[in-house]
């Protein structure tokens, strides 16, 4: 007789071990519902000690964000206080400068010094973008003057063109202006 | 038999009945009780038991809004708030001496001071807080909040700074040690500088310590707007400078200096003096505040012959006088039994308008008044010009002036005589430049201001220049303006060199105080108010100038005391601004090919 695999296996100890395992099953049964019962007691306590962590955090944080504050309002009465008025006289001066008298405005009338062309290994090239591309080779670049620019009368430029390279010329003497003359008598 | 006898046990049975039904009646009835105080503590007072409950273990402090900086026209700042902490000591704490010997080692070295020192300044009471330092900086404050100290408060505040030190003290203004503004701009415009404050509710340990993992609520503070002024602080300096050298130069006992831009009324510079320096603030020294004004604004005084360029606007305005109309100028004149001359007692004989404007005559603005417009005209005008009136700038103490019209009882002809060349009226100097500036610009009256734009949470809101009304016409705007080219061109010394410009002097008498026996109506000859305003450049005004000396003791008059300083001011001015000169510089600035 040909004995089944179960039997080959053994099928009465097989009962037994259904029992086994029911008699073993009651306490890994008992000890995941304490497992769960202890995370369940856990969790809260867990969860707690993270929220108080994140609590100090977050204040250590913000008191942070306050002393960042606190700071840049500092620094920003420091800039405007190094940068005042009256710092910058007391610099100046111990720089050695001194307050700039009255402005001196001239006018010149005197032909514009004639213009010098730049040395052909200085002119651009033609076909360049930007500059003077428009100007045919070996011509000295001139400065050009916008259309919607107006003069009052007599005071249009000079038919000379103005040339990009100024040669230094005499410098024109500048006869500072003296004392107003007081006549006549004293005004009410 | 057996009816007695269940009658006879009837009635135990309900004696007994009697008495549960009562006792359960008490219980009922007790029960009710207590219902009926649970509901009414419950829910009729629950409000306020459940705020007692919340206040037991919950707490809230307002977290303090930053205030707004107060910047110049180009961004440069004039006053900054910066973080600062006040220590206290809670003196009931430090009854304890040991407590009080621990706190007070501790707080010493960060405080400077010996321990004796920082106990002595809790002075003799016995509870209550007791400050020992204000606004010690922040590090050293956070410092001491760390330490932990029994009894020892750090109190988060904010102290202003003026990083320009003391320019345009009386503009600006100053706080309190509440943060709000007391005077000036800091006053005025306190609501935009505030912000709104914030909070913080958080429960508490039994130390008083918020609870980290506990309910809290948090509103953040909304900083306060900065305000960018119309002040240009380097024209500040330089009128604060002119004012200073003027006073020292005359002895004068204090003056104003205001520059306008007359197109807009924005106000670029204003001083007066005397006035409080911020750097040296003693409040203290002053319980009432009197000093604490801006007294450009707030202070009236009578202005001379300024004011004879309003009596010229109403004349050519109504169209009654031209610049070349003519009068004849006797050497005096009687007007309601009072003899008026004019100031150098000078007969003139026939003159006409620009020349009552070039020598300042006073005969020929009374004249004016008396002859030709009247009182009701005359008052018109200057009503339109805005004096009697506040000037609507929304500083603090904007005076309206004293101007007494023909509609008053006690006014007479000689008030209208005098008013012609500005005497007998009281105005604030930012009246005066107002209202020439309604010249200057082409006839508009314009509100003046000194907040250019509000900045706040990355908006910006900028203030619209406000035409109050128009006073005088174009026409009339531009003729009076050519009288005061000719006005300052016969003074050799208000010409700005290099610019074209328009302006007139002033020099008025101080009314004395009326006293007993004595009517008031009368002047110290002695002591006088010149001033000058003046604008340029002529074509294209730029900048209007004010300058005005107060209780002058000298013989010289305004156009020789202060139109140098009107030339001297507006010429810095206008090359600070960058204004391209509108005529050759006096002396010889050409030069011709021989020159080179």
């Amino acid at each position: 007789m040909v004995r089944t695999q179960r039997q080959r296996q053994g099928g009465e100890p097989a009962v037994g071990g259904r029992s086994l395992l029911r008699r073993a099953g009651a306490p890994l049964v008992l000890l995941g519902a304490g497992g769960l019962m202890l995370g369940a007691m856990f969790l809260p306590v867990l969860q707690n000690s993270d929220a108080t962590s994140t609590g100090y955090q977050i204040e250590r944080e913000q008191q942070q964000l306050d002393d960042l504050r606190a700071k840049t309002y500092a620094l920003q009465a420091q800039v405007a206080e190094l940068g005042s008025a009256s710092r910058i006289q007391q610099e100046a001066a111990r720089l050695g400068m001194q307050p700039a008298g009255r402005a001196v405005d001239v006018t010149v009338k005197v032909p514009a010094p004639a213009g010098v062309s730049l040395p052909r290994s200085l002119q651009p090239t033609p076909g360049a973008t930007g500059g003077v591309d428009s100007a045919p080779p070996g011509a000295a670049p001139v400065a050009t003057q916008p259309a919607d620019q107006s003069y009052p009368p007599g005071d249009a430029p000079s038919a000379t063109p103005a040339p990009t390279v100024l040669v230094p010329t005499a410098v024109p003497t500048i006869v500072p202006p003296g004392p107003i003359p007081s006549v006549g008598p004293p005004p009410h | 038999m057996a009816t007695v006898s269940r009658r006879a046990a009837a009635q135990p049975a309900q004696s007994a009945t009697w008495r549960i039904a009562a006792v359960a009646l008490v219980l009922v009835l007790s029960a009710g009780g207590l219902v009926a105080r649970l509901v009414f503590l419950q829910i009729v007072q629950h409000h306020d038991y459940s705020s007692e409950a919340a206040g037991e273990h919950l707490d809230q402090v307002t977290v303090p809004a930053h205030r707004g900086a107060l910047l110049d026209a180009n961004g440069f700042p004039l006053a900054v708030s910066v973080a600062t902490y006040d220590i206290a000591v809670d003196r009931k704490i430090w009854q304890d001496a040991a407590i009080a010997q621990r706190g007070a080692q501790a707080l010493a070295p960060l405080l400077n001071r010996t321990p004796e020192q920082i106990r002595s300044l809790l002075g003799d009471a016995t509870t209550g807080p007791a400050t020992i330092a204000q606004d010690i900086d922040y590090n050293t404050g956070r410092q001491i909040a760390a330490l932990g100290l029994p009894g020892v408060l750090a109190q988060p505040r904010e102290k202003r700074v003026n990083p320009e030190g003391d320019l345009a003290s009386p503009v600006l203004g100053f706080v309190g040690r509440d943060g709000g503004g007391l005077t000036g701009l800091e006053l005025d415009e306190n609501s935009l500088l505030t912000g709104l404050p914030g909070s913080d509710e958080y429960e508490r340990d039994a130390l008083g310590n918020p609870i980290a993992a506990a309910t809290r609520k948090s509103v953040d503070p909304q900083p306060g707007s900065d305000v960018v002024l119309t002040i240009d602080r380097t024209i500040q300096q330089m009128c604060e400078q002119e004012l200073k050298a003027g006073i020292d130069k005359t002895h004068a006992t204090g003056g104003t200096c205001i520059v306008m831009d007359p197109n807009t009324g924005a106000i670029l510079a204003m001083d007066d003096e005397p006035s409080f320096k911020l750097s040296t603030l003693d409040l203290s020294a002053d319980p009432q505040g009197e000093g604490f004004k801006n007294g450009a604004v707030t202070d009236t005084y009578e202005p001379g012959s300024v004011f004879k360029l309003f009596t010229m606007s109403a004349g050519i305005d109504t169209g009654k006088v031209t610049p070349n109309t003519t009068y004849i100028d006797t050497c005096q004149v009687v007007v309601a039994q009072r003899v008026f001359h004019n100031w150098d007692y000078s007969c003139n004989g026939p003159t006409t308008m620009t020349t009552v404007l070039v020598r300042s005559l006073n005969l020929g603005t009374l004249w004016l008044t008396t002859k030709v417009l009247g009182p009701d005209l005359f008052y018109k005008y200057v009503r339109a010009f805005g004096f009697g009136e506040p000037t609507g700038s929304g500083l603090s103490g904007d005076a309206a002036g004293i101007l007494r019209t023909n509609a008053d009882t006690d006014w007479s002809l000689a008030d209208l005589a005098s008013n012609s060349f500005g005497q007998g009226i009281s105005v604030s100097a930012l009246q005066m430049i107002t209202g020439v500036a309604a010249i200057v610009n082409g006839g508009n009256l314009m509100q003046p201001y000194l907040v250019k734009e509000v900045r706040s949470n990355g908006t910006t809101r900028v203030t619209q220049p406000t035409v109050r009304r128009r006073v005088i016409s174009s026409e009339t705007a531009a003729t009076i303006r050519e009288m005061m080219k000719q006005v300052l061109e016969a003074n050799t010394l208000a010409p700005v060199p290099g610019y074209s410009a328009g302006g007139k002097s002033g020099t008025a008498y101080v009314p004395t105080v009326a006293t007993k026996g004595s009517s008031g109506d009368a002047y110290a000859q002695e002591v006088t108010i010149p001033s000058y305003i003046g604008f340029a450049p002529f074509e294209h005004p730029r900048v209007l100038i004010y300058v005005k000396l107060d209780n002058l003791k000298s013989a010289d008059f305004g156009g020789v005391l202060t139109a140098p300083m009107f030339s001297h001011l507006a010429s810095e001015i206008l090359t600070y601004l960058d204004v391209a000169p509108d005529r050759p510089l006096p002396a010889a600035t050409e030069t011709t090919a021989a020159g080179r």
